[in-house]
């Protein structure tokens, strides 16, 4: 592994506003991850899992602290700047799989790769890789509508693979799925750590899925 | 009903949008139906109090065919038995002088004071005329504001000219009127005109009070017996009834626009409301799997519609009955244009009214509810709420659709009857709501092929904007397609009417390049609806007969004349340098022509016979022609001079067309006109400005169509709005997922922008062939049926090419400015919702 962490979190707050009352969610939160490292992190609800993964993505920012990934400092970026950054370098899957209901299956995955402006060829070429590897080759021409909900989050898993992206951030992968759907998607992320050297970043409120992971990261309310 | 006003007002504080989107669309429609209604009613009672004012509120009104009657023949008739009182009245078109010109004024002549020997001090034996003017001395004149402010103005304005004679008013004491309008009018004792002015002692109309002793019909019968036939005598419902008939063109199709207006609201409230549906579909499971029955769900959604019916009819009103304000000006316009002055009345609220927009507002909510109810009460308990369309509309119920759409198509086509529209207005504005709804059945199969034409191109990396809209339209087929439907119906309206004034605006203007290419046009102050009596002066027929530089010239005399209880005109055309009249018993050379809207309400074309009454008894005609004359709708028959001195007496000219010769300048020659006859107040103008006249005069016809247009155009921006944010709404989850994989603002904001314009460029598309449909009816059917007249079709490219350039721009424009703030915010939330 490369002796910079690939992801640096150091005295990261967060706060939100409830009502009149604002509640801290992340304090001086610090984080190393290094390069081709999978660490799952965990803890209740409202202890600022998904918010940490949020602005590690650039999709929220940080009220202090700084966030670097692969050494830029994501917290700096414009939105515009984050997006492209994000297209590049991160894949992300989500809890509800957020596949976009009426493309199929095989352009639900091709969608960043369009965005990032590929080549078709390459692009199909790459996308029947990832389906066949994550199992759902034969099912590339259904809905989202017409698949289980194992499947859609293989999909999820290879549209976040698509533009080979270093760092893949999953926001409880298997939260809506059966422990053999889970247990599916959980081997994917290994075999993509081992395949692809990603980085990943796994947020779970299941302790046990954390078994695959080099580490465990705990978030609680009190202190990481 | 507890939960139900829970529910709906939880409803409301989350999406407050929405509901407003709802509210402001009903309302929007109902204060164009109410602006209508309130502008129809003021402006119609404005034109009958008119009208009742100078009847004196008579039980009939005697008249001549040819609109004159001697003013002896008041004393004879209140020798008549039973009747009690009689009053001549009279009308002429008078000339003020000026320090700066000379001004039109309508110069009304009423017998003020009592004829009959019944007590002068007892109100209720006086009509409302009498009772009014009875405290007024000969020596007052009534003017109206506007008169009295020129007067006033210290700009020489007091020299007054009727018939030839003039007096001058500053000698009167003046009192303002405002039941004599916004114009130059006043009102003055008859004795006193005919004494000052009406040296032939002629007079328009005698009204009649009759003795109740004896019945009315009676009473006519007797009179006429005296009189003949070449008089009249009508009551107030016939007069009623020849008003309820003048101006039914205008009121039906009046409502024709409202209603249209009406349809385009119900479209809007579905479209945000069947959102609304959507986005509850959760709701509606959750409820479900708790034990709700449908019917629950149809209650629920049923007071929310009425709630939101309410308040969106209650605000229409309001915001109605200001628009109203202005309606009526235009429409006022619009009448005096086409019919006689009306004072604008102040617009007042009535009960009726407001009660009338409230139930409209209640049944189109309700009405536009019922099928997303119906859904609801569908949505299982087991539904996934995932806040996308689900019941799409595939293409076999496109095709049901087109098939319905092309059946409605061909039945409105074989109802379009001339016969059957006049005879029932209703039928008019349902063929005209039915010809819409078939032409935008077509649209969901064309929609559906689009986009499965379009989606195979779209599978290219740089097209994943187009991909991605399209995709959105096919999962929101539906509310896509009723989009489409609101802006093309709204648009459509507009192209139609545009298309509409523009084709007559076209024929009218080609009919007066061939009938008016004179270079000069000399005639005596303009007649109120042509009711002038006054004729050029002989010298100056001479003059002109025998000036060199005249190569032609037409004389020209219109007078009023009772037809069948209706007026109509009849008009007359003598060559100037011809010689002498011929012999009026020379039959062969008297020749009739009628025009194409006498033609049309009379039931009448070439070949046939007309009778026409003259002092010395019917005579009939064969009609030569039938002719294309936009002059009035009323009707106008045609005659030879011969043919018109055998029917009203003498050939008086009252207007001169000239042509001059080459080298001659119209203005100099106009100059010269007015040099040798300094004291004529003649109204000369040459033939471009004759044609600008007759073009200001059709505009000001169609004014209230140009606020109808106006009027659809804030429509068709309203719905641009709505859908734009709808689409933002709509899509939060969308865009914030890919905003999540990493798409830019500008590539999203391009998403957006494509899918508005895709739905633009369908709406003018379909607005076009909407907007063509109905104009053809408009021309070839409604015109026909009500107005007769040839119009020849012709599209106004310009017009139609920037409404629709202007279109793309404004959805463009909105949707990347909205964009903005739509996608940057909330990204967390919504990639949390399901």
């Amino acid at each position: 592994m490369d002796s910079e962490p690939y992801i640096e979190v150091k005295q990261l707050s967060k706060s939100f506003k409830v009502g009149a009352t604002t509640q801290l969610v992340l304090d001086t939160l610090d984080l190393k991850v290094d390069r081709g490292e999978f660490v799952g992190i965990v803890g209740k609800s409202g202890s600022g899992k998904s918010t940490l993964l949020n602005i590690i993505a650039g999709l929220e920012l940080a009220d202090g602290g700084e966030v670097r990934v692969a050494g830029k400092l994501i917290s700096t970026l414009s939105s515009e700047q984050s997006a492209a950054f994000r297209l590049k370098n991160i894949g992300i899957t989500f809890q509800f799989f957020h596949l976009l209901p009426n493309l199929s299956l095989l352009e639900n995955i091709l969608v960043p790769g369009y965005l990032i402006g590929a080549s078709r060829t390459e692009l199909l070429k790459r996308a029947h890789d990832l389906a066949r590897w994550v199992e759902i080759e034969q099912l590339l021409h259904k809905l989202p509508s017409q698949v289980s909900g194992g499947e859609l989050q293989r999909a999820a898993v290879a549209r976040s693979l698509v533009n080979n992206p270093a760092l893949l951030l999953a926001d409880e992968p298997t939260g809506n799925l059966d422990s053999e759907s889970g247990e599916h998607v959980m081997q994917l992320f290994s075999d993509s750590q081992s395949r692809f050297n990603t980085t990943i970043l796994m947020v779970t409120h299941d302790l046990e899925l954390c078994s695959r992971a080099n580490r465990t990261v705990v978030l609680s309310k009190d202190r990481t | 009903m507890n939960f139900a006003f829970r529910y709906i007002f939880s409803s409301a504080k989350k999406e407050p949008g929405r509901i407003l989107l709802v509210v402001l669309g009903l309302s929007l429609a109902i204060a164009t139906f109410c602006a209508i209604r309130l502008a129809n009613d003021v402006s119609l009672r404005s034109f009958e109090s008119t009208a009742r004012f100078l009847r004196g509120n008579s039980d009939l009104v005697l008249s001549s065919l040819s609109g004159r009657i001697d003013f002896e023949l008041v004393s004879f008739v209140t020798n008549f038995p039973g009747i009690r009182s009689a009053s001549g009245r009279l009308e002429r078109a008078g000339l003020l002088s000026g320090d700066s010109g000379h001004e039109h004024v309508r110069v009304l002549a009423l017998d003020l004071l009592k004829n009959s020997e019944f007590d002068y001090y007892n109100p209720e034996a006086l009509s409302d005329r009498e009772q009014f003017f009875s405290v007024l001395s000969g020596e007052t004149i009534l003017v109206s504001p506007a008169l009295l402010s020129l007067i006033d103005s210290k700009l020489g304005y007091s020299v007054l000219q009727v018939e030839g004679h003039s007096i001058d008013l500053t000698r009167f004491t003046l009192l303002p009127l405002s039941l004599l309008g916004d114009d130059f009018s006043l009102v003055l004792d008859l004795e006193v005109y005919l004494d000052r002015f009406g040296k032939d002692r002629e007079i328009d109309a005698i009204d009649l009070i009759f003795d109740q002793r004896q019945s009315l019909e009676q009473s006519k019968s007797e009179l006429f017996e005296i009189l003949g036939p070449y008089f009249t005598l009508s009551s107030e419902e016939e007069s009623k009834e020849r008003l309820a008939t003048l101006t039914e063109a205008l009121r039906v199709n009046l409502h024709y626009m409202a209603a249209i207006a009406l349809f385009v609201a119900m479209l809007v409230v579905y479209h945000v409301m069947s959102f609304l549906g959507v986005r509850r579909r959760a709701d509606f499971s959750l409820l479900k799997s708790i034990g709700a029955a449908p019917g629950t769900l149809w209650r629920l959604l049923f007071f929310e519609a009425v709630l939101l019916g309410l308040i969106g009819a209650v605000l229409g009103y309001g915001l109605g009955y200001t628009l109203a304000v202005f309606v009526s000006a235009d429409l006022s316009s619009t009448i005096k244009a086409l019919y006689a002055q009306v004072v604008v009345q102040e617009v007042s609220f009535t009960l009726k009214s407001f009660i009338e927009a409230i139930l409209l507002g209640v049944a189109f909510s309700v009405v536009s509810v019922v099928p997303i109810a119906y859904e609801a009460s569908r949505v299982t308990h087991i539904g996934r709420g995932s806040g996308h369309d689900e019941m799409r509309v595939d293409s076999p119920a496109n095709l049901g659709w087109a098939l319905a759409g092309f059946g409605i198509l061909m039945a409105s086509l074989a109802l379009s009857d001339l016969t059957l529209v006049r005879n029932y207005p209703g039928l008019g504005l349902l063929l005209a709501l039915l010809l819409s709804v078939g032409v935008l059945c077509l649209l969901p199969l064309c929609f559906w092929w689009f986009l499965k034409a379009v989606r195979p191109f779209c599978q290219h990396p740089g097209r994943v904007a187009l991909l991605l809209a399209i995709d959105h339209m096919t999962s929101s087929f539906r509310r896509g397609s009723v989009t489409i439907a609101s802006v093309a119906l709204a648009l459509g309206m507009f192209i139609g009417i545009t298309t509409m004034i523009s084709s007559f605006r076209g024929s009218v203007s080609n009919w007066m390049q061939e009938t008016s290419d004179g270079d000069v046009y000399i005639s005596l102050p303009g007649p109120y609806q042509n009711r002038s009596t006054e004729r050029l002066p002989v010298n100056l027929i001479e003059f002109l007969r025998a000036s060199p530089v005249v190569s032609e010239g037409t004389q020209s005399v219109v007078v009023p004349y009772r037809f069948s209880g209706n007026d109509i005109f009849v008009r007359s055309y003598q060559p100037l340098l011809d010689s002498k009249a011929q012999n009026m018993d020379n039959s062969q050379q008297c020749s009739l022509a009628v025009s194409e809207s006498f033609a049309r309400r009379y039931q009448v074309d070439s070949g046939q016979e007309l009778a026409l009454t003259s002092s010395k008894g019917a005579i009939r005609y064969e009609i030569k022609e039938v002719v294309a004359d936009y002059s009035s709708e009323r009707g106008t028959v045609y005659l030879s001079p011969q043919c018109f001195e055998q029917l009203l007496g003498s050939f008086e000219t009252q207007a001169i067309s000239l042509k001059l010769d080459s080298q001659t300048d119209s203005e100099e020659f106009i100059t010269e006109i007015r040099d040798l006859f300094p004291d004529l107040p003649l109204q000369i103008r040459d033939g471009q400005g004759l044609r600008d006249e007759v073009i200001e005069t059709f505009d000001a016809t169609f004014k209230i169509t140009y606020a109808l247009q106006t009027i659809s155009l804030i429509l068709v921006s309203f719905i641009i709005l709505n859908t734009i944010l709808i689409l933002f709404f709509e899509r939060k989850h969308e865009f914030a997922t890919l905003r999540a994989i990493g798409a830019s603002l500008n590539s999203l904001r391009a998403l957006a922008v494509i899918e508005a314009l895709i739905i633009s460029v369908l709406a003018c598309i379909f607005a076009f062939i909407l907007g063509i449909v109905l104009s053809l009816f408009l021309i070839y059917v409604i015109n026909l049926a009500y107005f007769g007249w040839s119009v020849v079709f012709s599209i106004s490219w310009q017009i139609i090419g920037v409404t629709f350039v202007v279109t793309l721009i404004l959805v463009a424009a909105l949707t990347f400015i909205l964009s903005k703030g739509a996608l940057q915010k909330n990204m967390q939330e919504a990639l949390r919702y399901e």
